[in-house]
């Protein structure tokens, strides 16, 4: 074996250990060699590759909505604003005990606990526990100490004056985006810009987003302000609920207008709702009355009818008409007057309130030119407001009308109108003959008030000279005076000129006018030689023993223009007197068309637009799928709003729809969802 | 015990005259140590803040343990740098006993915790220990006191490889029932490394070596997630959700360094992209924070740590000292190679840690005891007087074997 080099004799010495090290030694730096080699290659070299890869793993941009913007009255009182509100959410994947903490937390949110345990024992990085809980809720959260469970803040639509102008305001969902009222229709002026931000994904798919760096005061919602006064709001709420109250009436409106620009400046309606908490109330109070509900007029129409008459100098207004003494045959029926006269002029007609003056001068005026100047007044055509869901309400073409339908007409019969519609009307009469748009919307302006766009106070048309408006203002005037329908329309120190109404309604399920359903109404302006208000009051089904217009709707009208005249700054003008006792004064009104009498126009689906009716069904809770599928079942129009489940719907389930009607159906996310959760989780 | 720190001496005598030599630790070795345990600290805290988040809503969660832990490890080298290394020799097999003892403990399905299908470590309440990180040094002690007992007879096959083969294969056994392959390589690789170090053929090491390599493909066939790992990091791109996912989130990890790198605690792969980022795959982050420039300032602390830790061995006046502070020292150099290929994918996943980078806790406790043992070994210290009683071998009746024979017929010739 000699030659061998790998053979050695003897006991190893210590140098070729030390020899053997080396060689270790060698293989070692040889190693390290190759990985500075392979670390500049993966570092330097590829940089660029794993740099990209890295960037396209966790970077993203997340879009994401800046808060919306504020509502405020014309004085800049907010009605409607946005705040950082606290939610709880909790990390379930790192809960080592859910039912402890459970039973920490089911005592202080306001969570089901069975609920409460099934999210905390999930196994997600994030859950929503409560959203938008009150502050002392958060705090006691807080004071827990729990690692897994924590507080994030959420913007939150708060509605601080809570009812006042609900139905108007409308609400916005929990992902902020308008669903119901001025808060739809501006919803692209106060719906906050989306913006994106350069967020990091962890590795469980949760966003660490930046907290800083992103414009919000430019990126936040326009605020919106009205043409509402909130005190003048405050106070026909007020009276109108006191006067629904004291009359177990069903429901009613106050609509008070400027005269002069349109301006808005309350819409007041009974039933009212909160829309802080608007889930909780019924879909059918959330629908803003004042544009939504068509009914027959009554005797509110017959200034209307006087006015045209003399625009077009068919009569003066000291004119003499026969008053028959109560009693008039009329194309087939007989009319009666609670007012026995054997002569009125034509202002007295609008003083008594007389069917059998309105119906002579009405045919004397023919069916077209009233027909025309019902046009022009704004009736069978949309005011303009700018809220979605106005109705036009029902103006038949005149050629269309039977020869006794120009009688029925004349005392506000065989039409429908809206209070907006109503308002506007006696707007024209208020303010020397002009038709105004009416305005809800003064400016919208930016997160430091500087008006962004200001919408002008249109006038439409002249509708009739002004000399007629003085003429029929006199008579509007004798209503409230003595001998008049309207004497509780009376306000101290101020001429009131008004006119009121009082209507049966037709019952949809007999279709037929029904003794029991009443509407009754007052439609006004004060003062009456100057006028800074148009107040309209509609008192829907009123149970008291006097059913009629002068005695349900004219105290609100009165209390509301009381209270509101300081406030504009207008000084009494008129000695101050003292009321009579009411009791004196014959305040009745005839109420037209006989109890029980059917009306064709019903029954043809003129009025109404539609043969018959369907009840609605209850569509709660249900997915977009289902409820077009559902609707196609039933034939009915949806509209839809928001997205996610079925949170209310209008009408409410069990009541009754034209079968052209439209079904309006609201969509929200639940208040938990997981998904929307993992866009807002933070990494940390 | 003496506790001084940095110097020591003894009487030694030269020449008829008396003297005091000093013997100093090697204060680089210490340095370097201290260095590298500061820098995990650092890195261990910024790659794990994400995942102890996540998991225990507290970020410097891992950060405090290890701290704890690089506390503990220095306790356990101010007691082994202060303890004289000739202690181990006495101490070599009631070690291993110990050693295979802790591996048996282990395969209990009582007390030992488990993680992704291996059985790795010990339940001690809120504590863990991983016998493997132990096994390493009391092999590394058994080999070095056995070797350097043998230092005459290495040139015989049966006398150089016998116990080490049969110990092995003990130790090799255990270690493959948890199943900690990388254990397996490093033990089986340091045996190698020793027992030719000490002296044996190159023709017989070179034939285990050849053996060793055989095995591989075995040991991969017989698990199927070991074959995963060879895929993985044969093509990682292939499937980078799957098998490679973890190889390929490191490589992302390491490749978006550049030079310098994101800088210190602003990895995003550590935001859970990264498995394992704070422990086996630290060499990632480290590469993504710090770039090249921190990669190489962790490669030049081991290089130093390596040369010094040879350094010690080749001035180590027994032979024992010197195995030992060659085993150790390779050891730790291995591990650190080792680990770095796999976060830069020059090796498939092994599972070991960067030592003293790393967060473990056994992991840096032996690591803290082993660099005692060394800084103990750089003194060159006879051993004390009381110990001499302790390591005396005491003379043994030797069978005669074949084998002696030969031996004694030689040494007559």
């Amino acid at each position: 074996m000699a030659g061998n080099v790998f053979r050695r004799r003897g006991p190893v010495e210590p140098g070729a250990r030390k020899g053997r090290m080396l060689v270790v030694s060698i293989l070692m730096a040889g190693l390290f060699l190759g990985l500075i080699v392979r670390s500049w290659w993966l570092q330097v070299e590829r940089h660029g590759h794993f740099a990209d890869r890295s960037a396209r793993q966790h970077r993203t941009t997340v879009t994401l909505r800046a808060p919306r913007g504020p509502v405020f009255d014309r004085e800049r009182t907010l009605l409607a604003e946005t705040a950082m509100w606290p939610s709880v959410y909790a990390v379930p994947r790192a809960i080592e005990n859910p039912a402890e903490v459970t039973a920490k937390l089911k005592d202080i949110l306001p969570v089901d606990e069975e609920v409460l345990a099934r999210r905390l024992s999930s196994d997600k990085a994030f859950v929503w526990l409560a959203r938008h809980v009150r502050p002392d809720v958060a705090e006691k959260v807080e004071a827990l100490g729990l690692t897994t469970v924590a507080i994030r803040p959420e913007p939150r639509r708060l509605y601080p004056r809570r009812n006042l102008a609900g139905a108007l305001l409308g609400f916005a969902g929990i992902e902020g985006s308008g669903l119901e009222g001025v808060e739809r229709d501006l919803d692209r002026y106060l719906q906050g810009r989306e913006y994106t931000v350069e967020a990091l994904r962890d590795g469980a798919g949760r966003f660490a987003l930046p907290t800083g760096g992103v414009p919000m005061e430019r990126l936040t919602g326009y605020g919106v302000v009205l043409t509402i006064d909130a005190r003048i709001q405050q106070v026909a709420e007020d009276s109108l609920r006191n006067q629904v109250r004291e009359m177990q009436a069903k429901g009613g409106v106050v609509v008070v207008m400027d005269p002069h620009n349109g301006d808005i400046l309350a819409l007041a309606q009974t039933p009212d709702f909160d829309p802080n908490a608007f889930r909780q109330a019924a879909a059918d109070d959330w629908r803003n009355r004042a544009i939504t509900d068509t009914l027959e007029p009554g005797s509110t129409m017959k200034p209307i009818l006087i006015s045209a008459a003399l625009d077009l100098n068919k009569t003066r207004p000291d004119s003499v008409w026969n008053g028959y003494k109560g009693r008039m045959r009329v194309a087939g029926f007989t009319l009666t007057d609670t007012h026995a006269e054997d002569k009125l002029t034509t202002l007295e007609i609008i003083k008594y309130s007389s069917n059998i003056g309105t119906v002579q001068v009405a045919q004397r005026i023919g069916r077209e030119a009233y027909h025309r100047y019902l046009r022009a007044f704004g009736f069978g055509e949309l005011s303009g407001l700018g809220v979605r869901g106005e109705q036009v309400g029902t103006l038949r073409p005149a050629q269309t009308w039977r020869p006794s339908e120009l009688a029925t007409m004349s005392y506000g019969y065989g039409l429908s109108v809206t209070p907006i519609q109503m308002a506007r009307a006696y707007a024209v009469i208020a303010n020397g003959g002009n038709l105004v748009q009416p305005r809800l919307v003064q400016s919208v302006v930016d997160g430091q008030g500087k008006v962004v766009e200001a919408f002008k106070p249109r006038v439409l048309r002249r509708v009739v000279r002004a000399d007629v408006t003085q003429a029929v203002t006199e008579g509007l005037v004798m209503v409230t005076e003595n001998g008049g329908t309207g004497r509780r329309a009376r306000v101290p120190g101020h001429a009131v000129a008004g006119k009121t109404g009082t209507a049966y309604k037709v019952n949809p399920l007999t279709r037929k006018y029904d003794h029991d359903m009443i509407r009754t109404s007052f439609a006004g302006f004060v003062p009456a030689r100057d006028p800074r208000l148009v107040i309209y009051v509609a008192i829907d089904e009123p149970q008291n023993e006097k059913r009629y217009g002068g005695v349900v709707a004219a105290p609100v009208f009165s209390e509301v223009a009381r209270e509101a005249l300081p406030y504009l700054g207008v000084e009494a003008t008129e000695a101050y007197t003292a009321d009579d006792s009411f009791e004196e004064i014959d305040e009745r009104e005839h109420l037209g068309p006989e109890a029980q009498a059917r009306p064709w126009w019903f029954e043809a689906g003129l009025l109404t637009g539609a043969p018959s009716h369907m009840v609605v069904p209850d569509l709660n809770g249900l997915p977009l799928a289902d409820v077009v599928r559902r609707a196609a079942e039933l034939k009915v129009r949806v509209q839809v709003q928001g997205a996610g489940l079925v949170v209310a719907q209008r009408p409410s389930p069990g009541a009754l729809l034209p079968a052209d009607g439209v079904l309006t159906v609201v969509f929200d996310r639940p208040g938990t969802d997981d998904d929307h959760a993992a866009t807002l989780a933070g990494a940390q | 015990m003496n506790l001084r720190f940095w110097k020591k001496t003894s009487e030694a005598p030269v020449e008829g005259q008396t003297m005091f030599v000093e013997h100093r630790y090697d204060r680089w070795l210490l340095a370097l140590t201290l260095i590298l345990m500061s820098v995990g600290v650092v890195m261990v805290y910024s790659a794990s803040i994400a995942s102890a988040g996540a998991s225990f809503g507290d970020g410097a969660h891992y950060l405090k343990r290890q701290l704890m832990f690089v506390g503990l490890a220095l306790g356990a080298m101010v007691v082994t740098m202060n303890l004289h290394h000739d202690l181990l020799r006495r101490l070599a097999k009631p070690l291993l006993v110990m050693a295979v003892l802790l591996l048996m403990v282990v395969l209990l399905p009582g007390v030992s915790a488990t993680a992704k299908g291996a059985s790795r470590w010990i339940n001690l309440g809120p504590l863990r220990f991983q016998p493997a990180e132990m096994v390493k040094l009391c092999w590394i002690v058994f080999l070095a006191d056995l070797l350097s007992r043998r230092q005459a007879e290495l040139d015989s096959f049966r006398r150089a490889w016998g116990v080490p083969l049969a110990a092995m294969a003990l130790l090799g056994g255990l270690l493959m029932l948890q199943p900690d392959f990388g254990s397996t390589v490093i033990c089986g690789g340091l045996m190698l490394l020793l027992v030719w170090a000490a002296g044996a053929r190159w023709l017989h090491t070179l034939g285990f070596i050849g053996a060793g390599l055989a095995m591989v493909p075995l040991a991969i066939l017989a698990e199927p997630y070991r074959m995963k790992r060879l895929t993985a990091f044969l093509s990682p791109e292939d499937d980078p959700l799957g098998v490679s996912f973890h190889i390929n989130q490191a490589l992302i990890s390491f490749g978006s360094g550049e030079w310098f790198g994101q800088g210190l605690g602003n990895s995003t792969q550590k935001l859970l992209y990264l498995p394992e980022a704070h422990t086996d795959f630290i060499f990632s982050i480290v590469g993504e924070e710090l770039g090249l420039f921190g990669g190489l300032m962790i490669m030049t602390l081991f290089g130093l740590f390596v040369w010094r830790g040879f350094h010690i061995a080749r001035k180590a006046t027994t032979a024992f000292g010197a195995l030992l502070a060659f085993g150790i020292t390779a050891e730790i150099g291995f591990q650190a190679l080792v680990n770095m290929s796999v976060a830069t994918a020059m090796m498939p996943t092994k599972g070991l840690t960067l030592p003293f980078v790393s967060y473990g806790g056994s992991s840096v406790l032996i690591l803290g005891a082993s660099v005692g043992v060394l800084l103990n070994i750089s003194r060159q210290e006879p051993p004390p007087a009381w110990m001499h009683r302790l390591i005396a071998e005491k003379p043994k009746a030797r069978r005669v074997t074949s084998s002696n024979r030969r031996l004694a017929a030689k040494g007559a010739a």
